[in-house]
């Protein structure tokens, strides 16, 4: 079945992209080929240790390949001068562990990545309540994290992925933490922001029955893709 | 949010830490103050003096420290005759333990000439003649001596009376024995022997570093200082003043590592908050600055803690016996400038290698810590 989603511009080229630690001792990712379009809805499957959250952290430029080239809108990442801004302007994290600051309350998480925006103080504050708000968290603007459940806290670091306004969200296993009702909230959270505001979405999990809501499956197995499918046809975006 | 609310968070999250870090490095600068608020006052003390005097010209034999070696009196007419010089007065000046105060000066002051005319009588009266066996006291001398006139006082072996009590109208006049030059070169058995020559320049003359050039050709082996250089110009000073910089760059050099172990210890256990902060988008060269403003912020608040500890500790010092009379701490606006500014460059010398390895930090391996 021809691809429909390969009418759009590509976002993302992952071109033979090659990830070693240890000095070569541990091959993490060898020779992954892959192509991510504007608007995609992506899961990504396989074992532990497969190399999904290697994979994740190139595709974000947290991390670089040793070999292979990772373009976005054509661009390589290798050209970017300040990956930095690259992140704070196109794209949102959301992980297993939350990873919020713990100092900081949750209106304050969210303004964090805003620093990097040029919007006045007032601003902010608007946007980051209402981010909040969104997430159901409008009750909770000046809690800390400690004080928040597991699943509160997920939404918080879903408002902040969202801070920015970014064209691309990535999530590993943005459930793992949760329990089975949270994770079905969440679940639905996240599904429903990539509805509304048309982000791509990569995300890393294990749970096959979070995996079929996607448009796409990926399954990795030993550092490479093994297997692609289409679920769902993805509808273009123009 | 501003990074500097985000920086007091972070300071605050280990408070013991952070009071100790500060303790540590304010110590160092209130040292600073003391030290440097000492020699600039010990400076500033003399050249009061000299103003209070109208002295424009110090002449004294070339070498040796604080109190200068003793020469003929002889030397004062030949100044005398050098055109531009208006006045001269000759000086026999000593540091001697009187009674209960272990080291006091005593100022013996060539009779009828200008060093008399700046001493204001709070009591009784100056003395009558040249060879009347009396002194006057300063008025802080007199405080620290117990005495008041009609009292008798003991200079080495002799006995004389006290007469009256002066204002010099600077700390180091009132802290001194004023005696006729006669009397105590009897005293110290040095005939006809000064140790100063204090010289007033006629107004309209050339100016002093001329005049005092004439005076150095033609009196071998003197030396003429500007009255507001003597004690700059003096080796004492000179080493007072090294040792006391030589101690405060010690202190600071201490507080600085003690600064920088703690900024160290501080990025090392929060690598992941790093990581994720680099991940939230933001660029290197802001998480440079939060570290930075950490670390100067933690100097800063050292520098106030310092001023506050220096000042309390020149207060004391002050009070001290062998301080009194002889040095008034200058706590000056520069002085103070001076402190806040060493500790922001402490804070930026301690943060600038921790702020600079966190700018290395690979946010996908930072993250992946627990
Ligand atoms: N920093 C590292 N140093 C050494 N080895 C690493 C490092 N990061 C990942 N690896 C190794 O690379 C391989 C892939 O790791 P990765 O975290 O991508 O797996 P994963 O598919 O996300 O697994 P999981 O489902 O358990 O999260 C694993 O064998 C892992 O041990
Ligand atoms: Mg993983």
């Amino acid at each position: 079945m021809p691809s429909p989603s390969a009418a759009n511009a590509p976002l993302l080229e992952i071109d033979d992209v090659r990830r070693e630690f240890d000095d070569g001792q541990v091959l993490a990712l060898r020779g992954v080929n892959l192509t991510i379009h504007e608007g995609e809805y992506v899961a990504i499957m396989g074992s532990s240790g497969s190399g999904k959250s290697t994979l994740l952290s190139l595709l974000g430029a947290l991390d670089t390949p040793n070999s292979g080239e990772i373009r976005y809108r054509g661009q390589s990442l290798s050209s970017y001068p300040d990956l930095g801004q690259f992140r704070a302007k196109h794209l949102g994290f959301i992980f297993q562990s939350f990873l919020l600051l713990p100092t900081l309350t949750a209106l304050e998480n969210v303004l964090v990545p805003m620093f990097e925006m040029p919007w006045s103080r007032p601003e902010r504050q608007r946007r980051a309540a209402e981010l909040l708000e969104a997430v159901g968290m409008g009750h909770r603007l000046n809690h800390m994290p400690e004080k928040l459940s597991g699943g509160e806290r997920q939404r918080v670091a879903i408002a902040r992925s969202l801070a920015n306004e970014p064209s691309i969200l990535l999530a590993d296993e943005p459930t793992g933490n949760l329990d089975t009702q949270n994770a079905a909230q969440i679940m639905d959270l996240l599904r429903s922001v990539h509805h509304q505001r048309k982000n791509t979405m990569i995300l890393v999990t294990h749970d096959p029955a979070i995996a079929k809501t996607a448009d796409r499956i990926i399954t990795m197995r030993d550092g490479q893709v093994v297997e692609d499918t289409q679920t769902h046809p993805h509808t273009a975006i123009s | 949010m501003t990074l500097l609310q985000l920086t007091l968070k972070n300071l605050s999250r280990r408070r013991v830490r952070t009071a100790l870090t500060i303790m540590g490095i304010g110590l160092g600068i209130g040292a600073v103050v003391a030290l440097l608020g000492l020699a600039w006052g010990l400076e500033a003390s003399w050249t009061d003096a000299y103003k209070v005097r109208k002295t424009d010209l110090v002449v004294r034999r070339s070498g040796g420290g604080l109190i200068a070696q003793p020469f003929p009196d002889s030397a004062s007419e030949q100044v005398a005759q050098i055109p531009g010089v208006s006045q001269v007065a000759s000086l026999l000046t000593e540091v001697l333990s009187i009674e209960s105060v272990p080291m006091m000066v005593v100022s013996g002051r060539q009779w009828q000439s200008f060093l008399w005319e700046n001493l204001k009588i709070v009591s009784g009266r100056l003395p009558t003649s040249a060879d009347e066996k009396v002194v006057v006291l300063g008025t802080l001398a007199a405080e620290m001596l117990e005495k008041k006139p009609g009292d008798k006082i003991t200079i080495e072996i002799d006995e004389f009376e006290v007469v009256g009590i002066a204002d010099g109208g600077a700390v180091v006049e009132n802290g001194a024995i004023m005696i006729s030059l006669p009397l105590l070169q009897g005293v110290m058995q040095k005939d006809k022997m000064v140790n100063f020559i204090n010289v007033r320049l006629d107004p309209k003359s050339r100016d002093p570093h001329t005049v005092s050039q004439v005076i150095q050709q033609h009196i071998p082996g003197c030396r003429v200082d500007i009255a507001e250089e003597v004690l700059s110009q003096s080796d004492g000073v000179k080493t007072f003043k090294a040792m006391n910089w030589g101690t405060s760059i010690i202190a600071l050099l201490v507080g600085t590592f003690g600064v920088m172990n703690t900024m160290f210890m501080s990025v090392f256990e929060r690598t992941r908050e790093i990581g994720i902060l680099l991940a939230l988008g933001w660029k290197r060269s802001r998480i440079l600055r939060m570290i930075l403003l950490e670390s100067v912020t933690l100097c800063f608040a050292a520098g106030i803690v310092g001023i506050i500890a220096g000042i309390a500790l020149l207060k004391i010092l002050t009070l001290m016996p062998w301080m009194q009379g002889r040095i008034e701490p200058q706590i000056t606006i520069e002085l103070l400038s001076l402190a806040l500014g060493l500790a922001i460059a402490v804070g930026v010398a301690s943060g600038l290698y921790p702020a600079l390895h966190c700018t290395r930090i690979n946010p996908s391996l930072a993250i992946r810590q627990v």
